[in-house]
């Protein structure tokens, strides 16, 4: 299955940082269905519990995952997707306004993919999406289920 | 059985070295003589009981010989020649009783004992300046006049028997020093009988006495026989002569103030006796000892007080440096052990202990403490010489500590200054109680053997003299109640600003990850209110009028700005929160770092910068000391308007002293100037650069968040160092940072 027309998902509470992300892909030409969540849990809920999923179960190409989520964590949701064998391949995408270094490498060392930062300068910004894009769907091969 | 060896000597007889006459007073016949009388009267086997003193001396001389025992004192003596045999003779008046005059008879002795050196001797006593001194001195003024072999004296111990504390040997005789012999050796009531006597000498130890004889116009205890030079000594004073292979000896009483104190003691191989114009020198320098004792009675006194004084100085200079009371009492503990003669000495503070010579084992400290704390300080002291018999645990520490003196440091908390004492040394070579011994002069003495007794110790130390007792309960009141109680008031108050200092620290904690989760949480909202203005001018751009915009382009303008504020806050509060690892740190090459970062905008700008100093090795968080010294340089590149921007980076080594702020620790303090020839700023402003969001006026065309000498600031507090500014306008700044690399704890 093509890259550009598997979905993604969006973990993002906040409206305006939603927004920013959606038109960043916009602006950068992706434009992958995307399945909003607004808590960790409520994702969690959607990809089921492990023995349930069956072989056909369709999994995102990608994970976008705020850390600063309501209920569980960020990073508790990202351990809990890295520690499923099957779930474990997805590439995950933190999405955070924190800069310090040991919030970074927590997440690196959870199994994050990349670390991406949220900053009010939306053209920097907006420019940061367009060089993920190039990686992440030009530049590298992901797994296909 | 009684022991006999205590009863009083023979009275019956005298040693063989004079002769005793009973006379008369009012005819000058002679009612009493010894055996012997004739034949130094120069009338072998002739009469001389019942005859008059004046068929024997010269007329002259019996005038004399009544002069003196009419007028003068008993003891008293004068030259005398008999006239028969033109034998020389000293013959001394000795006492008077019941209208009989005792005499006794001396052979003239050539040597002269003169009184002319004794002024000396009595000076040399007197300027003896310790206890041992006087000793020494007094020995040896002893052995000069007694030719003895062995010299010692013999000190009584309050609680029994007594002690050889000091000697002097010149030959022929082993020494004694240290030997100790038991009460029962010495009985206090035997004591006594020393009290009125103040020198006496066995001339032999073997040698047979000579039994007096009476007229019918005497009896027996006619005679002032006790008073006689040549009495019989105690019984159990010949037997240990013979056990110590001496021949003759002598004993000199000395006392302190009205007690029997000891004995100056003077061995010979030979027979020895003294006559009475050396006796006399005897009993002078007897009186001169008891004398100078009595007043280094005051002198050791004076002593203790000199030492308390010391120890009172040194703990109010350790209370000037040191908060801790505790810590105050350790750096006088070596004065406080020394203040007393210990074996081993304990000083116990709130649960710690640190001990120095004879130990108590660590694991039996606690409740040892625990039961000092249920014993009574009267005066503040509490002490034992037999610890075991009141505390059953210690008898395992025998014989290392058998004595305690404890004094109270603290009301408070069971604090405590204990000084030990070992058990008191068992004398190899003591007499021992032997089988029944064979009949002889000394038969009826049961001691037979020098041998080891251990078992008479009996757990017990050198009993605390009455002196020291008063001398720690003056240490206590001088010392506890005089200042520890005061300090403890400081130290309550201490707490409280310990208390407040720790609820501060706390609170600049609480403030710091406030600010830290404020920020974040500040910025969410924030990015929103400054993306949905970007959504609005880039949906409805055509719906909008140029004023529109204008102010949508300000909302986004102001959100950017708040958006930077909020970025120094949480930079701020990262430096308070950031976990602080101090390493020694090349500085030369962490300053190098931080240049080389600026070098592209200094070679842009033509901007000079020059290193000067020195930049050691020295603890610091290398990081933050970077960003420090990143900031300052930026600040002094930003704030200068000047043509030629000149920037001198200073590096040196100083001490607290030379630092712009007092009560600093002493030390060595590592100190960071970033100087420049910029703007400077208005004097009136100076302390308000380093208060966090604070910009100046002068800046306003600057760019800036107002944050970084704040955070200057708090690196440095995290250091437990300074930042300070001097400036001149329109001259220059010099910002400077110093914090400690070594500090010192002692004075």
């Amino acid at each position: 299955m093509d890259k550009s027309s598997r979905y993604i998902i969006i973990v993002e509470d906040s409206e305006a940082d939603f927004e920013s992300l959606i038109r960043g892909f916009k602006k950068a030409g992706i434009d992958n269905p995307v399945r909003r969540f607004v808590s960790g849990d409520d994702m969690l809920a959607f990809l089921g519990e492990a023995d349930e999923r069956t072989a056909d179960f369709e999994r995102p190409l990608m994970i976008f995952l705020d850390l600063n989520i309501p209920d569980t964590s960020g990073w508790q949701v990202l351990k809990d997707i890295k520690s499923q064998q099957d779930l474990r391949g997805i590439p995950i995408v933190v999405t955070s306004s924190n800069e310090d270094p040991r919030e970074v490498a927590l997440c690196y060392q959870h199994g994050a993919n990349s670390y991406l930062l949220k900053m009010t300068d939306l053209a920097t910004f907006h420019q940061h999406i367009q060089q993920l894009k190039t990686y992440w769907w030009e530049t590298v091969l992901l797994p296909v289920y | 059985m009684d022991a006999p060896e205590f009863s009083p000597p023979s009275l019956t007889s005298i040693q063989p070295v004079s002769g005793v006459l009973g006379i008369l007073e009012r005819t000058r016949e002679i009612v009493a003589a010894d055996e012997q009388a004739s034949q130094w009267l120069g009338v072998a086997g002739g009469k001389v009981l019942g005859e008059l003193l004046d068929v024997f001396l010269p007329t002259p001389e019996v005038a004399a010989l009544s002069e003196l025992y009419i007028n003068a004192p008993e003891g008293s003596y004068l030259k005398v020649q008999v006239r028969s045999a033109g034998k020389v003779f000293w013959c001394i008046f000795q006492g008077k009783r019941n209208g009989v005059i005792t005499l006794e008879f001396e052979p003239y002795q050539s040597r002269r004992w003169t009184l002319s050196g004794i002024n000396h001797k009595i000076e040399l006593l007197a300027q003896a300046s310790t206890t041992q001194m006087l000793y020494e001195v007094a020995l040896t003024q002893f052995c000069e006049v007694g030719q003895y072999q062995r010299a010692f004296i013999y000190k009584l111990l309050p609680e029994g028997g007594g002690q050889v504390i000091a000697e002097k040997l010149t030959g022929g005789l082993p020494s004694m020093l240290g030997w100790i012999f038991p009460e029962d050796d010495f009985p206090v009531r035997t004591r006594k009988d020393f009290q009125g006597i103040s020198f006496q000498q066995v001339y032999q130890m073997h040698a047979e006495g000579i039994d007096i004889e009476y007229s019918s116009a005497a009896h027996e205890g006619t005679l002032v026989l006790e008073e006689v030079a040549a009495r019989q000594v105690m019984p159990f004073h010949r037997f240990y002569l013979q056990q110590l292979g001496v021949t003759g000896a002598s004993f000199l009483s000395i006392s302190k103030e009205g007690k029997l104190w000891g004995l100056m003691v003077g061995h010979t191989t030979s027979p020895a006796y003294l006559p009475a114009p050396a006796r006399n020198l005897m009993e002078l320098l007897g009186r001169h000892l008891s004398i100078s004792l009595y007043k280094y009675g005051y002198l050791d006194l004076n002593q203790f007080t000199i030492v308390i004084g010391r120890i009172q100085n040194s703990l109010l200079a350790a209370l000037g440096k040191e908060v801790n009371l505790f810590k105050a009492w350790k750096l006088t503990g070596n004065l406080l052990e020394s203040a007393f003669n210990c074996d081993g000495f304990i000083m116990h503070l709130a649960g710690f202990s640190k001990m120095s010579g004879a130990r108590v084992p660590e694991s039996e400290i606690e409740d040892f403490i625990q039961f000092l704390g249920q014993q009574d300080y009267p005066e503040g002291v509490f002490s034992t010489n037999c610890l075991s018999d009141k505390y059953e645990p210690a008898k395992s520490w025998l014989p290392a500590v058998a004595g305690v003196m404890v004094m109270r440091l603290s009301d408070n908390k069971p604090s405590y200054a204990i000084w030990l004492r070992r058990e008191r040394k068992v004398v190899e070579q003591r007499l021992e109680k032997g089988p029944e011994a064979e009949t002889d002069d000394v038969s009826s003495i049961h001691r037979s053997s020098f041998v080891p007794q251990q078992e008479s110790v009996g757990q017990q130390s050198v009993a605390w003299l009455p002196a020291e007792l008063e001398a720690a309960q003056e240490m206590f009141q001088s010392l506890v109640k005089g200042i520890v109680q005061t300090a403890e008031v400081y130290q309550e108050q201490n707490r409280t600003l310990h208390q407040l200092n720790t609820r501060l620290r706390q609170t600049n904690e609480e403030l710091d990850s406030f600010a830290y989760v404020a920020s974040h949480d500040l910025r969410e909202p924030l990015r929103g209110l400054h993306h949905y203005s970007s959504f609005l001018l880039e949906d409805y751009e055509d719906q909008l009028d140029e004023a529109g915009k204008k102010k949508l382009h300000a909302l986004i303008r102001l959100s950017k700005k708040m958006e930077n504020l909020i970025e120094g806050l949480l930079m701020f509060a990262q430096v308070g929160r950031a976990n602080m690892d101090f390493v020694e740190v090349d500085l030369a090459h962490a300053v190098d770092e931080v240049i080389e970062l600026y070098r592209p905008r200094l070679d842009v700008e033509s901007i000079k910068l020059f290193k000067e100093g020195e930049f050691p090795f020295v603890p610091c968080n290398a990081v933050r000391i970077k960003e420090a010294v990143n900031n300052l340089i930026g600040n002094a590149i930003k704030y200068n308007d000047k043509h030629d921007k000149n920037i001198w980076v200073e590096g040196k080594v100083c001490k607290s002293i030379d630092l712009p702020e007092e009560g600093l620790p002493k030390g060595s303090y590592m100190v960071i100037s970033v100087r420049d020839n910029g703007m400077g700023i208005n004097p009136k402003h100076l302390k308000k650069v380093f208060k966090i969001f604070s910009k100046l006026s002068s800046s306003k065309a600057k760019p800036g968040s107002g944050i970084g000498l704040a955070i200057v600031k708090k690196i440095m507090d995290r250091h437990n160092g300074i930042v300070w500014v001097e400036s001149e306008q329109e001259k220059g700044s010099v910002f400077s940072l110093a914090w400690p690399i070594e500090i010192r704890t002692d004075n």
